[in-house]
């Protein structure tokens, strides 16, 4: 008689999510911050190995070279390397002009999603980048402060060293904003059933506007649960269209393990909450808000044009 | 290929040597590329622990860094070497403006006789390297812009009554007034450790 055993649970690992805060004196316009959003997209895809040197070394590179041999001498495999570094420059250059005009439109944007993996709903690793507050208040600050800020942090903390080396894979941004279906929202395609994927390695990284006290306490440490108690749930009718809304599947009493997103809030049982800023992200009249994706991903590549440098080649 | 696959992972103070002067190599070059010290156009590129990285074409350079190369390399396996310090200038007031600091750490119990070589993989090495030097590159998007025409120098900190060569002069620090600092990683070989640290003038 065959006997029963137990199901193995599966070998994944459940990697506790990264959190970095980072701080800023003060306020960002809002092109000031479609361009951090930008700089921290370059930043993961250099670090992650998606492009083999840093966005503006392989812009230069490749517009040098371009001049220099001109795009009719490629033949063979160096015009598939060079078609494919044309093809994620061109598409990040766009990502970056759109997230611009996106920000522009909108009255606040609270969270862009950069996912890496071969689609955005299975992901090696998610990078939630929260945005500061709505309500933050302080001087307005420079891009150039911003960006000095921000990745001195990022430097100093540094913990996408530790991750698992990445093979290049592409790279998808979605975009947490107000709902406009009327039209207006050009490039960026609403995604309403869209929910944030637990899989993968999660990283959250917060910019926070130092005088917004509520931010900092939202945003510090990732297993800070929160309590529901006297928030009222959205109504059955607002829950059929906002499929992504934060209440989504909640039952007050079953899931004590904390507010984090609707994904973990629906889905996961494990109390490992990746903290979000949910002030901004309760719905319900002129502030609810959907999620966004770019039509194209930035594809990864490898350099495939350099010479590979011999050991001790560099040394007498 | 037990005997292959321990080569690669047994560590002697020679191997380690090499190692640490080629990761001096290819950093001093990242940061002279990066910082704008010398034309990009003079360097090409080629592939290193798994990154890209810009090497100079310059003869001149070239020739000066191999033998400054060549000197830091016999210290390290003499294991007299402290420090090793990439001092950024300006040419017009001789002010310096950044200072890119390795220290390093030597394990001298490898120079025992009938030590043993250490167990380490190169592929562990050079992750460890990788991330410093993508560190390296990471850490130019907040130092400040380098406005004037710059050039450097290389210090290196040495044991005390060393002899020094006489194509190298002793030198003060060259400390920044008014400075900020940033630590970097670390990567060590298990007989050789170099922590990178840099220290900038702050931005007015």
């Amino acid at each position: 008689m065959a006997g029963l055993c137990p199901r193995k649970k599966s070998a994944n690992k459940k990697h506790d999510p990264i959190s970095c805060d980072i701080e800023f004196d003060g306020v960002f316009a809002p092109g000031v911050c479609a361009k951090l959003v930008a700089e921290l997209i370059k930043h993961v895809l250099y670090q992650r190995q998606q492009f083999p040197m840093s966005y503006e070394q392989v812009k230069q590179h490749f517009h040098r070279q371009q001049e220099k041999e001109g795009p009719s001498k490629q033949r063979g495999l160096g015009a598939v390397h060079h078609n494919k570094v044309r093809q994620g420059i061109e598409t990040a250059e766009e990502m970056f002009n759109n997230l611009e005009k996106i920000f522009s439109q909108m009255s606040h944007i609270p969270q862009v999603v950069l996912v890496l993996g071969a689609t955005p709903v299975s992901p090696k690793e998610t990078y939630t980048f929260n945005l500061p507050a709505e309500n933050s208040t302080g001087d307005t600050l420079s891009l150039k402060t911003g960006v000095r800020t921000m990745f001195r942090r990022l430097v100093q903390k540094d913990f996408m060293s530790d991750l698992k080396l990445m093979s290049p894979t592409s790279a998808f941004v979605l975009i947490k904003a107000p709902r406009k279906l009327d039209g207006t929202v050009e490039w960026f395609q609403p995604k309403l059933n869209f929910k944030l994927s637990t899989r993968g390695r999660q990283v959250v990284i917060n910019l926070v506007s130092a005088s917004c006290a509520i931010e900092e306490e939202l945003s510090r440490g990732s297993e800070t649960s929160f309590d529901l108690s006297g928030i009222a749930p959205l109504d059955s009718s607002s829950t059929e269209q906002l499929n992504t809304s934060a209440y989504e599947n909640f039952s007050p009493g079953q899931n004590d393990s904390g507010f984090g997103g609707e994904n973990r809030f629906s889905k996961s049982s494990e109390s490992d909450m990746t903290p979000m800023l949910t002030d901004r992200m309760e719905g319900g009249g002129d502030d609810d808000f959907i999620w966004y994706q770019a039509p194209l991903a930035i594809k990864g590549f490898k350099d495939k044009s350099s010479k590979i440098a011999k050991n001790s080649e560099m040394l007498i | 290929m037990a005997g292959k696959l321990a080569q690669k992972s047994a560590i002697t103070l020679r191997g380690s040597t090499d190692i640490v002067a080629e990761f001096f190599s290819y950093g001093i070059n990242s940061i002279l590329y990066q910082r704008g010290i010398y034309p990009p156009e003079t360097f090409s590129r080629c592939q290193k622990y798994g990154l890209t990285l810009l090497v100079t074409t310059d003869d001149t350079l070239k020739k000066y860094l191999a033998e400054v190369l060549a000197q830091i390399k016999e210290w390290l396996y003499s294991m007299t070497v402290q420090k090793l310090v990439v001092v950024i200038k300006s040419v017009d007031t001789a002010e310096v403006l950044e200072r890119w600091q390795f220290d390093i750490e030597c394990d001298k119990s490898a120079k025992d006789p009938g030590a043993k070589p250490r167990e380490k993989s190169e592929a562990d090495i050079n992750k460890e390297i990788s991330a410093v030097i993508r560190q390296i590159t990471a850490t130019v998007t907040f130092l400040p812009l380098l406005e004037t025409a710059c050039v450097f120098d290389l210090l290196v900190y040495t044991d005390k009554d060393l002899d020094v060569p006489d194509s190298w002069g002793e030198s003060g620090p060259q400390f920044i007034s008014n400075s900020e600092e940033v630590r970097l990683r670390s990567f060590t070989t298990t007989i050789h450790k170099v922590d990178a640290m840099v220290c900038y003038k702050k931005d007015d």
